[in-house]
This record gives C-alpha cells, structure tokens and sequence, in this order.
C-alpha cells in the first residue's frame, strides 16, 4: 500500500519542482534581498534601508500614484463592457458577427497594438490628421509627448486592449440568466433600464465583483509591457508605473536591491487584492 | 432586455461605430503594410492606391525576420507542450487522488497567478546563471511554463473533476494502476481541456515581450515581438516595412482565433486571471 500514498505526490513533483524554481525561489530571495545590500560584491544586512530609501524616492510616489490612477480605468471598464454585453444580449442583428470583433483586441499582442497606435497618435498621426480634417485644428496634439495627454493615451490604449474581455465575460453570464424573470417584468410593463437595472445587474453581481477584481491586479501587476512600448514611462515620468520603475532600477544601473524592496511592496498590494479574489472565489464554490 | 429579435436601430448604430473603433487601427496597419512609402506619407488613411508585397519581402531581406518567427514558433510550442503535460499530472492528482495536504497544495497554487513577472526577473535571472542557462531557449521556457502552471493546473483540475469517478474506479477493478488511468482514461476525457488550455497558452507565450527580452540577448535567439520592437527602432523611417512586420505577428494569432474561436474564448474566460 505504501506505493499508494507516494504516488500523488509523484504526480504533481514535475509541477511543483517548476513552481518553486520559477516562482516560489525568486519571491523569497526577492524579500531576503530586499533587506540586504550589496556592496563591493557581498551582500550585507541592512534592515528597511532599502525600504526607506524608496519610500523617500519621489519617482515612487509618482509610479504608485499612476498605478492607483489606473484603477480608475476599472469602473470604465465595468461600464463598458456591461452596457455593451447588455445590448448584445438583446440579440441585435449580427450580434454574433461583432461578439467576434470585440474579443479581437484582446489577443493580439502589446507589443503590435503599442506600435500601431504609436503612430496613430504621433503628433503628424492619423488621430491628428483626421482632426484637421473634420475642423478641428486645435485638438491635435503630441498625444504620447504632451506631460498632461500621455497618461489618459496610454490608458485610452489599455482599454480599447481589454474592454472586450469583460464584454465576453458578462455575456456569458447573461445569456445564462432565467428568461422567466424577464418574461414577467415584461408582463408588468417594465421598461429596458428597469429590466437592466433589477435583473440583469444583480444576476450578474457575482461575476462583476470577480471582474473588478482580477482587473485591479492586472493595472497593478500586468500593465508593463504598455507602458514599455506606448512611452517608456515619459514623458518626465508621467505614465512611469510600479512594474517600470522595478525594471529601470534593476535594468538601468540603479540599485537592484531598492528594485527589491519595490517588488515586495508591490507584491504585497498584490496579495491583498487576492486574498479578496480568493474570498470571491470560495463564495463562488 | 427580452431576447426577442427586434431591430433596434440606436444600439446597432452604437455598435457599428464600436466596431469601427475596433477595426480601424487594424486596417490602418494592415492597408499601410501594403503602400509604398512615398504613398505612405501622402495617403495615411486610404487604401493603398498601388499594391507592393515589397515591404514584406524587405522585412524577410534586410533583417532575421525568418529566425525571429522560428524563434517564437519553437518557444511557443515547446513551452505549451511541457506545461500541458505537468499540468495533466497535477490536475489529475488534485481531481481524482487523495493524498496529505492535497487542500493546502491547492490553495497554494491560485494566487502564484498573480505575481508580477518584473518583480520576479531578477532572482530569476541569478537562478538561471547559476543553472548555466544564460542566453538559452530552455531558460525562456522553464520560465513560460513556471508563470503558465498555476492557470493549466487550474483549469485541468476543475475539468477532470466533472469527469465521473466511476469510470476510473472501473478502470482500477480491471488492475490498472493510476497512471494507466490517467493514460487510458483521462487523457482521452481530457483532450477539450488540453486544447482550451493549450490555445491560451500559445497566444501568451507567441505575445510576450518581457521575458524573452530580458533572457533571450543573442541575436540569433530573439522572438518575434522583441524583434518587431526593436524593428521599430531600425526602421523608423519607413512605416510601412514595420506595418509588414506587424502584420506577420499577428497573422498566426488572428488565425488560432479564427479556426478555434469557441475554445480560446472559453479558456480566457475560465483562467482569467492573466493576460
């Protein structure tokens, strides 16, 4: 019987032995790293040093206040996707044809999308010429350049990339909503924003809040490869994020070990947001 | 909000200037990949008024498009491959075997979804000089399937559950080991949860950036979307051989979409918890 009890453990070996090179090793060594500091070649103890020392780096402040920024991009999200999955839903004509369209740009890569609306927003752009075109010479602008412009382009960006995900996501959701509930709101006359709003709103509450959520984590956690592409964190540091600087501190000569302590930090904002999705998650079991 | 079917002329107007939005970036790489550059400079917007293939000939020509292309197509395949086959082990073993702290184990594995891969890259990159696979493809691969794990395993574990014990208790009367299970049983089951899975993975391996750029320095070794960034670079003054570029990364992807819609869909939804 002892064969038995060793086999699972067999199973998941490959897996785990992955995980913990990949993942679980470079976490604890990011956090062992983070308190030391590494001078002439060998690593010394120095306590929240690194910690202080990026808490009184303004670049940090800036990051952090653009991450949080980001977070407003979630409510946008929500609202798009929901008013948009809620028309599909009614089954206009075609509603598969653009269902289709909506979720392209979500697969297609950072790299193509950041590239393309580059020069679609590049002062002798697209956006701009068109601008012209239509009388409007006064709107046109260095989009990604100009200090105020840059942030709201890169987030314009990101969500024209994302916004399909959650209209695929509640669509999903809706089309498996009881058509009884509907059936007889319609026999009391209800309009469509009742409708909206009494049924198809909380039908779908559950899989909202798991939305928000996991799209908090991502303007936290997966939003580097925009802002690397679309700015590289300019114009003076306008659209510079946490993941940006973690990168240009490790990567541009900076010190390695203050990146360290950022990644803890950043981490540990992570962990929140998923201990939350966890909760949601077992709510959902 | 009834399903009934009605035209409705408000939202289809709202959805055909969605779709617009949508497309139009689209075009405008694809149509411009097409024009000169002289053509370029004068007609951003329209159609090409002389269709030329020359500026994807050049992408080939002048700079390693080819080996960039194989670059990718083998990380992408290899990577998908591995974690496709670990993550069958271990969702199986969380599905359908009982062992210690099995619960814990699992518990463990949701919320590695979700560490950023910046803050990880640098006690990565240490890990891998130390293992003596700077600058090598397996690198870049054991990191891919390290960062795809939790969301397969996730997502085969979950499958393999509404998979019905009897038929692999059936399995066990007839002598067969777990293992024989899993291999006679399972896998055929399975087969929709690997391709869903499988398909999610190659669009994120065959899109990633930081990764192969911060691992894969060699010249001879770069993907695909490190090269079209760096292309951008090189060739900024000719817009359309970048177009051309582009275009020929995301063909492969637009076509995984096309012939297999429903199951890609299904799988982003189900691990959603990355890009």
């Amino acid at each position: 019987m002892k064969k038995r009890k060793i086999c699972p453990y067999l199973f998941i070996a490959p897996a785990f032995m992955i995980l913990i090179v990949v993942i679980v090793y470079p976490i604890i060594n990011m956090i062992y790293q983070s308190f030391f500091s590494s001078i002439a070649g060998q690593d010394k103890f120095v306590g929240f040093r690194n910690y202080k020392l990026a808490l009184s780096d303004e670049l940090f402040w800036i990051a952090l206040k653009n991450n949080l920024k980001l977070f407003l991009c979630v409510p946008l999200l929500t609202a798009i996707s929901l008013v948009i999955a809620a028309i599909l839903y009614n089954k206009i004509w075609g509603w598969r044809i653009y269902r289709s369209f909506i979720f392209v740009p979500y697969i297609l890569a950072i790299p193509v999308v950041g590239i393309v609306f580059s020069y679609l927003l590049q002062y002798n752009g697209v956006i701009n010429m068109l601008l012209i075109r239509i009388g409007l010479p006064g709107l046109a602008s260095d989009w990604l350049g100009d200090p105020k412009l840059a942030f709201p382009s890169v987030a314009a960006v990101i969500i024209w990339k994302q916004f399909g995900f959650g209209v695929v996501l509640f669509l999903a959701r809706m089309m498996s909503i009881d058509q009884a509930l509907y059936e007889s709101a319609d026999v009391d006359g209800a309009t469509w924003m009742q409708k909206f709003v009494s049924i198809t709103i909380p039908q779908t509450k559950s899989i909202i809040e798991f939305y928000v959520i996991i799209t908090l984590i991502e303007m936290l956690s997966w939003v580097f490869n925009f802002v690397y592409v679309l700015t590289s964190g300019g114009p003076g540091n306008k659209t510079t994020v946490l993941e940006y600087l973690i990168y240009k501190k490790s990567f541009g000569g900076g010190d390695f070990n203050i990146a360290m302590a950022i990644s803890v930090m950043l981490l540990l904002m992570a962990g929140v947001l998923v201990v939350i999705h966890q909760s949601i998650l077992k709510k959902e079991d | 909000m009834g399903r009934k079917k009605k035209r409705n002329i408000a939202a289809e107007i709202s959805m055909i200037l969605l779709l617009l939005i949508i497309i139009f970036p689209l075009y405008f790489m694809a149509a411009n990949s097409l024009k000169t550059h002289e053509e370029y400079v004068v007609n951003m917007t329209g159609l090409p008024r002389e269709f030329t293939v020359q500026n994807y000939v050049e992408a080939f020509q002048g700079k390693p498009f080819g080996q960039w292309i194989w670059n990718s197509f083998f990380l992408t395949v290899a990577a998908t491959l591995v974690t496709a086959a670990a993550a069958l082990l271990c969702g199986y073993a969380f599905a359908k075997m009982e062992f210690k702290g099995k619960n814990f184990l699992f518990q463990c594995i949701i919320p590695l979804m979700s560490v950023p891969p910046v803050a990880m890259i640098i006690p990565q990159f240490r890990l891998i000089k130390v293992m003596g696979l700077v600058n090598t493809r397996a690198s870049v691969i054991l990191i891919y399937v390290g960062i795809m794990l939790p969301m397969t395993i996730y997502l085969m574990r979950n499958f393999m559950k509404t998979v019905p014990d009897s038929l692999i208790d059936a399995a066990r009367i007839d002598g067969c080991s777990s293992l024989k299970a899993l291999f006679k049983i399972m896998i055929p089951l399975c087969i929709p949860a690997v391709i869903t899975s499988s398909l999610v993975n190659i669009v994120w391996v065959w899109n990633e950036l930081l990764i192969s750029l911060v691992f894969l320095q060699k010249e001879s070794l770069r993907t695909l979307m490190v090269g079209i960034t760096l292309f951008k670079g090189r060739f900024t003054l000719n817009i359309p051989v970048i177009m051309a570029g582009l275009v020929i990364a995301t063909v492969p992807i637009v076509l995984v979409y096309i012939f297999a819609q429903k199951y890609l869909i299904e799988g982003m939804l189900a691990g959603s918890v990355k890009e």
